[in-house]
């Protein structure tokens, strides 16, 4: 595919992140940082919240699978994808973890499995578009364009 | 300038010019940089083993007498000269970030790197408090509030009890302003809603005298 193509896909995509909420300023924060000295810091910063977002959903539903839930635990786990989710302008995800945690304070064990869900689709969600994203960011380079921004 | 220079250039009655010496380490020598009172700006290179040789001249001769008085001066006396590498624009500024989250620690990194300023990162407010106590210093503390271990307003009470006055700058997404004031009672100095950007940071950094 052309290269002015493929730029004006990708610009329509990641648009279309912001418009329909996947994503918000932070992410343009992100790639605001990025520069010559650290030319994949936005791909390290997501791939490092991917890691770490898998590993606490799998937390999490092992720890509101026992008997006696411990909403602390469970809490302190949400804070950390809230966090993490909000440093990249996951912001969907970033919203399901608020109200995640006040089914815990409320100590709500199925109010929290209700957000486990929604926060476990709205992770791949996002996943799966930043995936996208960075695969059209690849094609540009390959077919010799740099990559468009959005600011 | 440092404090140092200029007490340097007042202690010394036979310096007879305004200098302004920036040492920077490069490939094992040193270079002295000066603005005459003239505003001429000189420099000269010497090698480690010439600094204390009277005799000796520097690699390309650029400089007067006085420089290699200084120079004498600086490397037989107590005073210390700061000793940066190539990329010499920090400064000296230092800041600790107190945050539990690796994502955030990451992002914060590259804004403070950006800012050339030296960051150091602590994980929870009791890495925080023992760093202090080992004796480190900073320009500017950003404190998390929610951490395991010890969360940000013990960890801004414990500082402030061991005497520490620089700024405290809280950050958290969690904005109730019963949480703000819990803040600002423990001692922090203002509270700065995450995630923390670019602005914000030019912003704290601008209020404290650190850009």
């Amino acid at each position: 595919m052309e290269i002015g193509k493929l730029q004006r896909r990708y610009l329509d995509f990641t648009s279309t992140l912001f418009h329909e909420g996947f994503l918000d300023n932070q992410f343009t924060q992100l790639q605001q940082l990025q520069d010559e000295s650290s030319p994949e810091f936005v791909l390290e910063v997501v791939t490092l919240f991917f890691e770490d977002s898998e590993k606490l959903l799998d937390e999490l539903s092992r720890t509101l699978d026992q008997q006696a839930v411990d909403f602390k635990k469970v809490d302190a786990h949400v804070h950390q994808l809230k966090g993490s989710s909000a440093s990249i302008g996951a912001q969907r995800v970033k919203n399901v973890c608020v109200a995640f945690r006040n089914f815990c304070e409320e100590m709500n064990q199925e109010g929290c499995l209700r957000c486990l869900r929604q926060v476990r689709n709205e992770y791949f969600l996002v996943k799966n578009k930043l995936e996208t994203l960075f695969a059209l960011e690849q094609q540009i380079v390959a077919a010799g364009g740099s990559v468009p921004m959005m600011w | 300038m440092s404090d140092r220079c200029r007490d340097l250039h007042r202690s010394d009655g036979t310096f007879g010019m305004s200098v302004i010496i920036i040492a920077t380490q490069v490939g094992g020598g040193m270079h002295l940089h000066r603005v005459t009172k003239s505003g001429h700006y000189r420099s000269a290179r010497y090698d480690i083993g010439e600094a204390t040789d009277p005799a000796s001249s520097p690699t390309n001769d650029t400089s007067s007498s006085h420089v290699k008085s200084a120079l004498r001066m600086v490397c037989s006396s107590s005073v210390s000269i700061r000793m940066a590498n190539s990329a010499v624009s920090s400064r000296g500024r230092r800041a600790l970030v107190v945050e539990d989250n690796a994502i955030m620690r990451l992002v914060v990194r590259k804004l403070m790197k950006e800012q050339g300023i030296v960051l150091e990162e602590a994980e929870n407010g009791k890495v925080a408090v023992e760093s202090v106590k080992e004796g480190k210093s900073y320009d500017l503390i950003l404190m998390d509030r929610e951490m395991s271990v010890m969360d940000g307003h013990e960890a801004t009470k414990q500082l402030r009890l061991l005497g520490v006055k620089t700024p405290i700058v809280a950050l958290s997404s969690d904005s109730q302003q019963c949480d703000r004031d819990l803040f600002l009672r423990a001692g922090a100095d203002e509270f700065v809603e995450k995630p923390l950007t670019k602005d914000k940071l030019a912003g704290i950094l601008s209020k404290y005298g650190l850009q």
